[in-house]
C-alpha cells in the first residue's frame, strides 16, 4: 500500500511536471545579445526582430465528409516572434494580435490554431500569457450560421517598453488548396535570424527556389524521424535583415524582400509544378465552361452576329467600356472567375476583376475573335519569378486581343476608366498567357512617357476693386495620376469626393470655395476638377504697390508626400510624370508687373529630372508657367536629399513676391 | 366538425405566425405613402424617408425604431452592397426586416434570419458589436428602393436619447421622429432648431410626439469659428428614477452611473498597496494624486477592449491592474480607487474629447466618449487624463479647453467647466538673417503647459526619425507651410517643451526699391487663418483653433525701421496672441471679435526697414 501511494506520488509529480512545462519551441535570447539590443544602439527604430520563424509541416490526409472520402494535403503552420520594444509605437503594433482564417468546410471540419505568448521582462521575470486571454471569434456567418471566417485575436496584457515579447502560433489548415507557397524573410523591422523550415512527406517531389539565391543559400536537409520514409525537413536561415518601411513610392515589400519559394513537383503520381501543367489544369477548369446567353449580349448592348463581322479595336473598346458600366467591381479579386456562373455575374451586374475579364473572353470568343486569357500580378505587388511556376504569384486576369498584327491587353481593375487606357501598374510587367495546350511568357510594355502621365493645374485670377484676388482653377489628371485619384474614391458617393476636393486640393489655393464641378471621371479617362472661389492668395498694399505670391495645390500636396527627414529605400514612381501649372492674372488697370519677376528660371534634379519657370506680360496679362518634369521613374536613394532640393528650388521660385507697380 | 376546428386551428395559428413574422412589415411604407414623398429628382443615392421612434415602455424599457429608406442614384458603385444594422450590448437588435423594390417592380423582402452575421472585432478595438446584413444578390440600380426597419432596446434608458437627421446621412428628406410613453410618465427635450415644432397627441395608453423635417442637409465644417454639430437634434430624457416625474437633472444622472459601477468602486489590497507604497512620503493631497497619476499612466497602456456594456462601464479594476492595459475609463477607475485607498477625495468626470462640439446642458442626455479623474485642492479644480500616457500632471490636453465635465459624486453630480490651464503658452524666439529674399532664421520655440503634452508623449512614442518628422509636419501646419528646415532639435523640461529650429523662410523679404519690407504674415503664414470674423446672427460662436496664445519675439540684427532715428536699436518684432478660447455667448462674442481683428490686423502688419551700416 505504501508502494502504491509513493508510486502515485511520484506519477503525479512528474505528470504536474509535465504538465506545468513551457512548451514553446524556442528559447528566450541570452542576456548578453539583449543587453546589446539597445533604443541608442537602434536610434531609429521602433523595435528589433530578434527571431523570426516559420515552419511548415505539409502531410497527406484523409477525411470522411457527408458520405465523400477526401484526400488532399494538410499543413501545420508554425510562427514564433521573439522582438525586443524599443518604444510604445512598437508596444501598440506587437502588443495586439489577429489571424483571420477561412473556414471552408464550416464547424464540420474546422482548422486549429493555437497561440502561446510569453514577456521578458527587464527585471529577468518571464510573464506568460494564459491561454483564455485569447480568444477565437466567427468574424463572418452565412445566413445559416454556419462561420466562413475565424479569427484568433487579443491583447497582450503586461507589456511595456524593454520587454522582450515572444509569439508562438500554430495553424493547421485541414485541406491546402495550393501546392506551392511563398515566405518572406525580411518584415518591417530589422531581423537578427529569419528562419524558414518546410517539411514534406517521403513521396514528395519538391522544387525549392530562394531569391536572391546567393544570399540565402542552399537548405540544410534533414531526415524528419530515423523511420525509413519519414520526409524530409529543409532549412533556411538568413541573419541581419534590413528592415522594409512603408514609405511612399518605393518598391513594394514583396520586391524588396528575401524570399523562398516551394513548388511540390509530383503527389501520389501526379506531376504538377511546372507551368505547363498548372496552366492547362486552370484553363480546363475555368475557361472552358459557360457561354454568355444571347439575351445577356442584349442587356450589355451588343449583338451576338458580331461574330459573322470583322472585329475592330474600336469595336473591342466598346465592349470593354459596357462591360465596366454593366458591372460593378468589387474591392477583392481573385485568381479564379466564376466561370459556370457566367450569366449570373451579367444577370446581378456584380463581380471581381476575374469575373469581368473572363466575360470579355467569352464574348470575343463567341464572336470568334483571336482572344487570350493572361495572369497578372501587377507593379503594386512586385514581379513574379518565372522559376516558380506557382499560381500564388497571380491576383487576376486580364484579357489579351490581338486583331491583325496588333495586340493590346484588358484589365479591369478598379482604377482604370471605362474607356481604356493600360494602367501604370501593368506596364510595363510580365504576363503569363494562357493556352489551351499551354502558355507564352509576354511582356507588356507600352514605353511611358511623362506627357501622359500628368497633373497640370491653370488659375485665372482676378483682383476686384478691393484688391483681393478670386480664382477660377482648372486642376486635371492624366495616366498615372488620374488613375491612382480613381482606384482611391471608386467606391465613394459625389459628396464624398467633391467634400475630399474641397479639402484636400480647393483649401490650398483657395480660401472660400464656392463651386466645384467633376467630370464622370470614371468613365473619361482624364480627371477634370473645376473650382472657384475666394483666393487663398493674399494681396499687401505696400506704400503704392500691390505685392502677392501665387498658390499651388499640386506640386505642395506632391512634396508633402514625398517629404521625410529620412529616406529608407530608393524611389520609384509609378510612371515618368510631370506637374504643369499655369497662371493668368488679369492686372488691374495702370498697374505692370517688376522686371525682376519676369524672368526664365530652370532647375536640374536628380535621375535627369528638370523644371522651368517662366513670367511674362501678354496683353495686360501677367502669365506664369512652370512645369516640373520627371522623365524616368526610378530615384536611387542617395540622390533624395537631390531631389528635395530641386522641389524647394522650385517651390521658392514659384512662390517668389510679385509686385505690381502703378505706370 | 372535427375538421372545421382543424381549419380555424391551423387558420389561428397562420395568421399568429403572420403577425408575429411581419411585425415590422406592417410598418413599411404603402405604395401611395412611397409615392406622396417629396424629395428633389436628383441622380445622388438619397434618403427619402427617415424614421426614428422611441417607444417607452411601462416597464422602463426603451425600445427604438428606426426606418429608412434609401432611393438609388446612377452611382451604383458607391450604392449599398448590403442593407445592415448593428447589434451591440449597449443597444441590442431584436429584429429587422428589408425590402427591395426594384425600378421594374419587382420586390424581394428579408427577414433576420436571413443576415448575415460580422464581428467587428479586430487587432485594434475588440469590442462586442457586430453588423449583421444582407448581402443582395443582384447589383441595386438606379431608381431602387430599399426600405428597412430595425428594433433595438437601448438597454440603459437613463443615458437619454438623440434624435437627429445627420444620423441617417448628408442629405435627408421626409424625416420624422416620435417618441412614445406611457400616460402617467413625462418626457422632456430640448430642440436645437426652433423651426422643429412637437405635434402631441394621445390614446388611452400612451402619449406621443411628433417631430417633423421635411428636408435636411449635413452642413460641412466651414473653420474654427463655428459649431461642428449644428445639425438639427432633439435631446430627450426621461425621468430617470422612477416614480418621479420631476425634470430629471445631472445630479440623479450622476447617482445613476454610480450606482451602474457601483461593484467597479472596490479598491483590492493590491490597488491599496500600490497606492500606499507610491504615496507614503508625500503629504499634500496634489503631490499624492500627481504621483499616482504619474504611475498609472506610465505603466498602463492604452488599448480598446469592450466586451459586454464595455462602452459605458469600466473594467474590473483588478483586471486592468494585473493586465496593465485599459482605456480612458479604466484609467480613471483605478487612479479613483488608489486616491482613495490613501484618503483623496477624487471625482470621475464624463466629458466629451473633440473640439468644436456644443454641448446641451439643458437635460442629462450623454453625450460623453472621454472619462477623466476631478480633483479640488486648495480651491483649485486639477485634471486627470490617463490616455495622455506622458503628461503634466492635474491639467488635460488642449482639445478639452473649455469642455464641460460630469462630476460624478452622490447627491451632488454637477458640469463644471474645464478651465484652460494659465501657463499655456507657446513662445517663439531667435533671430532673422537675410540671404537675398529670404531670412535664415534661428528660432527657439517653446511650448507651455497644455500646449506641451501632445510633444512628451509623441516624443516617447515614436523612434526619432518618426518624431522628427512629426515635429516637421507641426512645423509646417503651425508656423509656416513654406519654412524649408536646415535643422531640428528637442528638449523636454518639466512643464515645457523646446524645439531649437534652423530654417530658411523664402520669400520672406519684399525688396522695392532700396527698401525691404517684412511682415510676421510672410514669416509664418499659418499662424492665424486669414480671415475676419463679424458678428453673426447666431446667439454663440465659438473660437477652438489649436494654439490661441502665442507670444513672438524676433530680432533681425541686419536691419533697422527704415524711419529708425541715428543710435536705434535693430528693427525686432514683438507679437502677441492673446486671445482666449471659445465659446463665447452673445455679450462675449463682440469684444472677442474686436479683439481678434485688431489681432489680425497686426499680424498682417508690413513693416518698412533698411540695412544697418
Amino acid at each position: 500500500m505504501k508502494n502504491l501511494v509513493f508510486l502515485l506520488i511520484v506519477f503525479f509529480i512528474t505528470g504536474l511536471s509535465y504538465l506545468n512545462a513551457e512548451d514553446f519551441i524556442r528559447n528566450l535570447p541570452k542576456d548578453e545579445m539583449l543587453n546589446w539590443l539597445s533604443p541608442e544602439r537602434f536610434q531609429n527604430h521602433d523595435a528589433v526582430i530578434i527571431l523570426k520563424e516559420q515552419s511548415v509541416f505539409v502531410n497527406e490526409r484523409e477525411i470522411f465528409y457527408r458520405g465523400l472520402e477526401l484526400r488532399g494535403k494538410s499543413t501545420m503552420t508554425n510562427k514564433v516572434l521573439i522582438v525586443k520594444l524599443f518604444n510604445d509605437a512598437a508596444v501598440e503594433r506587437y502588443g495586439s494580435y489577429e489571424h483571420e482564417y477561412y473556414e471552408w468546410f464550416g464547424d464540420e471540419i474546422p482548422n486549429g490554431i493555437e497561440v502561446k505568448v510569453r514577456v521578458l521582462k527587464p527585471d529577468k521575470s518571464i510573464w506568460v500569457m494564459p491561454d483564455d486571454n485569447a480568444q477565437i471569434i466567427v468574424s463572418r456567418r452565412n445566413k445559416s450560421g454556419d462561420p466562413i471566417t475565424r479569427k484568433l485575436l487579443f491583447k497582450i496584457p503586461n507589456l511595456a517598453v524593454g520587454d522582450i515579447l515572444q509569439i508562438e502560433e500554430k495553424f493547421t489548415e485541414v485541406f491546402i488548396r495550393s501546392y506551392s507557397g511563398l515566405f518572406f524573410y525580411n518584415d518591417r523591422d530589422l531581423v537578427l535570424y529569419s528562419n524558414l523550415y518546410l517539411t514534406f512527406p517521403f513521396k514528395e517531389e519538391v522544387n525549392f527556389l530562394s531569391f536572391p539565391a546567393s544570399q540565402i543559400g542552399e537548405p540544410t536537409i534533414q531526415q524528419v524521424s530515423q523511420s525509413y520514409g519519414s520526409g524530409k525537413t529543409y532549412f533556411w536561415s538568413v541573419r541581419d535583415l534590413n528592415p522594409i518601411p512603408d514609405e511612399p513610392y518605393s518598391r513594394p515589400f514583396a520586391e524588396q524582400s528575401l524570399l523562398t519559394a516551394f513548388v511540390v513537383k509530383s503527389s501520389d503520381h501526379i506531376s504538377l509544378g511546372e507551368w505547363q501543367r498548372t496552366v492547362k489544369n486552370f484553363y480546363k477548369d475555368f475557361l472552358e465552361d459557360d457561354e454568355v446567353d444571347p439575351d445577356q449580349f442584349e442587356a450589355i448592348g451588343f449583338s451576338t452576329s458580331y461574330k459573322d463581322s470583322v472585329i475592330t479595336w474600336e469595336t473591342v473598346d466598346k465592349l470593354y467600356t459596357a462591360l465596366r458600366k454593366h458591372i460593378v467591381l468589387s474591392g477583392f479579386n481573385s485568381l479564379y472567375p466564376q466561370s459556370e456562373d457566367i450569366n449570373y455575374i451579367l444577370e446581378t451586374k456584380k463581380g471581381d476583376a476575374s469575373d469581368a475579364a473572363y466575360i470579355m473572353y467569352k464574348i470575343l470568343q463567341q464572336w470568334r475573335q483571336s482572344v487570350n486569357i493572361v495572369w497578372v500580378r501587377d507593379r503594386r505587388e512586385g514581379i513574379f519569378e518565372f522559376s516558380v511556376p506557382s499560381r500564388l504569384w497571380f491576383d487576376r486576369i486580364a484579357v489579351k486581343v490581338v486583331i491583325k498584327d496588333q495586340t493590346r491587353y484588358y484589365d479591369f481593375d478598379r482604377s482604370i476608366p471605362y474607356q481604356y487606357e493600360t494602367p501604370w501598374f501593368i506596364n510595363p510587367i510580365d504576363v503569363l498567357t494562357i493556352e489551351k495546350e499551354g502558355f507564352k511568357k509576354e511582356r507588356i510594355q507600352k514605353f511611358p512617357n511623362m506627357y501622359e502621365n500628368r497633373f497640370t493645374e491653370s488659375h485665372v485670377l482676378t483682383f476686384d476693386e478691393q484688391f483681393k484676388l478670386s480664382d477660377s482653377l482648372i486642376v486635371n489628371y492624366t495616366g498615372s495620376a488620374a488613375q491612382d485619384f480613381r482606384g482611391e474614391h471608386y467606391a465613394e458617393e459625389t459628396d464624398e469626393i467633391v467634400s475630399f476636393i474641397n479639402d484636400d486640393i480647393g483649401k490650398t489655393c483657395l480660401s472660400k470655395c464656392d463651386t466645384i464641378v467633376v467630370n464622370d471621371f470614371f468613365y473619361n479617362r482624364d480627371i477634370n476638377m473645376r473650382l472657384a472661389g475666394k483666393s487663398a492668395v493674399a494681396v499687401d498694399n505696400i506704400e503704392d504697390k500691390y505685392v502677392f505670391s501665387v498658390k499651388n495645390c499640386n506640386l505642395a500636396r506632391f512634396y508633402k508626400k514625398i517629404f521625410a527627414v529620412a529616406r529608407r529605400g530608393d524611389i520609384v514612381f509609378h510612371s515618368p510624370f510631370e506637374i504643369i501649372m499655369q497662371w493668368n492674372i488679369k492686372l488691374p488697370e495702370g498697374y505692370s508687373v517688376s522686371k525682376d519677376n519676369l524672368a526664365k528660371k530652370q532647375f536640374l534634379g536628380p535621375a535627369n529630372a528638370y523644371s522651368e519657370l517662366d513670367l511674362k506680360v501678354e496683353k495686360n496679362v501677367l502669365n506664369i508657367k512652370a512645369g516640373i518634369h520627371f522623365p524616368q521613374m526610378y530615384i536611387p536613394c542617395n540622390q533624395y536629399p537631390v531631389l528635395i532640393k530641386f522641389l524647394d528650388d522650385n517651390i521658392q521660385t514659384l512662390e517668389q513676391n510679385i509686385i505690381l507697380t502703378q505706370s | 366538425m372535427q375538421a372545421v376546428k382543424m381549419v380555424i386551428a391551423i387558420l389561428i395559428l397562420v395568421i399568429f405566425y403572420s403577425c408575429n413574422s411581419y411585425s415590422l412589415r406592417k410598418d413599411m411604407l404603402q405604395s401611395n405613402a412611397l409615392n406622396a414623398l417629396n424629395y428633389p429628382k436628383v441622380h445622388d443615392n438619397q434618403i427619402i424617408f427617415f424614421k426614428k421612434t422611441l417607444i417607452y415602455t411601462d416597464d422602463n424599457r426603451l425600445l427604438i425604431k428606426r426606418h429608412r429608406i434609401l432611393k438609388l442614384g446612377n452611382d451604383l458603385k458607391s450604392a449599398p452592397e448590403v442593407l445592415y444594422t448593428y447589434d451591440r450590448s449597449l443597444e441590442k437588435l431584436l429584429n429587422c426586416e428589408a425590402r427591395v423594390l426594384r425600378r421594374n417592380k419587382k420586390v424581394a423582402y428579408y427577414k433576420l434570419k436571413d443576415f448575415h452575421t460580422i464581428n467587428l472585432s479586430n487587432a485594434r478595438m475588440i469590442s462586442d458589436a457586430k453588423i449583421r446584413l444582407i448581402p443582395v444578390a443582384d447589383v441595386l440600380l438606379e431608381g431602387d428602393i430599399v426600405e428597412i426597419i430595425s428594433q433595438h432596446e437601448q438597454t440603459f434608458p437613463e443615458l437619454g436619447s438623440i434624435l437627429s437627421p445627420a444620423e441617417a446621412g448628408t442629405h435627408v428628406y421626409n424625416s420624422e421622429f416620435v417618441i412614445e410613453y406611457p400616460v402617467n410618465d413625462s418626457i422632456y427635450f430640448k430642440i436645437t432648431d426652433p423651426k422643429l415644432k412637437p405635434i402631441y397627441s394621445h390614446n388611452e395608453d400612451c402619449k406621443r410626439i411628433l417631430f417633423r423635417l421635411k428636408t435636411h442637409n449635413k452642413l460641412s465644417d466651414e473653420n474654427y469659428f463655428n459649431y461642428k454639430n449644428k445639425e438639427t437634434a432633439i435631446y430627450i430624457n426621461k425621468q430617470i428614477n422612477a416614480g418621479n416625474n420631476d425634470k430629471p437633472s445631472w445630479t440623479e444622472f450622476g447617482n445613476w452611473y454610480l450606482q451602474l459601477i457601483n461593484q467597479r468602486l472596490q479598491a483590492t489590497p493590491e490597488i491599496c498597496d500600490l497606492a500606499e507604497m507610491l504615496t507614503k512620503n508625500l503629504h499634500s493631497d496634489k503631490a499624492k494624486m500627481d504621483t499616482i497619476f504619474q504611475y498609472i499612466q506610465k505603466n498602463i497602456r492604452y488599448e480598446q477592449e469592450y466586451l459586454e456594456y464595455g462602452g459605458i462601464i469600466p473594467n474590473p479594476p483588478a483586471m486592468i491592474l494585473s493586465r496593465k492595459y485599459g482605456d480612458c475609463k479604466d484609467y480613471s477607475l483605478i487612479m479613483y480607487l488608489m486616491a482613495e485607498c490613501v484618503g483623496l477625495n477624487t471625482d470621475l468626470t464624463l466629458c466629451y474629447r473633440g473640439r468644436g462640439i456644443q454641448f446641451y446642458d439643458d437635460l442629462p442626455v450623454s453625450q460623453f466618449n472621454h472619462m477623466i479623474l476631478h480633483l479640488n485642492y486648495d480651491g483649485t479644480d486639477y485634471w486627470y487624463d490617463g490616455t495622455n500616457r506622458t503628461g503634466i500632471s492635474g491639467i488635460t490636453t488642449a482639445d478639452l479647453i473649455n469642455q464641460k465635465g460630469l462630476v460624478i459624486k452622490k447627491d451632488n453630480s454637477r458640469l463644471i467647466n474645464i478651465a484652460e490651464s494659465g501657463e499655456n503658452k507657446i513662445y517663439i524666439s531667435g533671430h532673422l538673417l537675410k540671404q537675398s529674399n529670404n531670412l535664415n532664421a534661428d528660432l527657439r520655440i517653446v511650448l507651455s503647459s497644455q500646449y506641451a503634452i501632445d510633444f512628451f508623449y509623441v516624443s516617447d512614442y515614436l523612434n526619432s526619425a518618426d518624431f522628427s518628422n512629426y515635429l516637421i509636419d507641426w512645423v509646417h501646419n503651425t508656423l509656416g507651410s513654406n519654412l524649408t528646415i536646415l535643422d531640428l532639435l528637442w528638449e523636454k523640461n518639466a512643464g515645457d517643451f523646446t524645439i531649437f529650429l534652423k530654417t530658411e523662410i523664402p520669400n520672406s523679404i519684399i525688396r522695392i526699391d532700396s527698401n525691404s519690407f517684412v511682415s510676421l504674415k510672410k514669416i509664418f503664414n499659418c499662424l492665424l487663418p486669414d480671415q475676419t470674423i463679424a458678428a453673426r446672427d447666431e446667439k454663440n460662436i465659438n473660437y477652438y483653433p489649436d494654439y490661441g496664445r502665442i507670444n513672438i519675439e524676433l530680432q533681425f540684427p541686419e536691419f533697422l525701421p527704415a524711419e529708425a532715428a541715428l543710435g536705434e536699436d535693430i528693427f525686432k518684432i514683438d507679437f502677441n496672441i492673446n486671445l482666449p478660447p471659445g465659446p463665447f455667448d452673445s455679450a462675449a462674442k463682440i469684444p472677442f471679435i474686436e479683439r481678434y481683428n485688431k489681432i489680425l490686423e497686426d499680424y498682417a502688419r508690413i513693416y518698412k526697414l533698411r540695412i544697418r551700416g
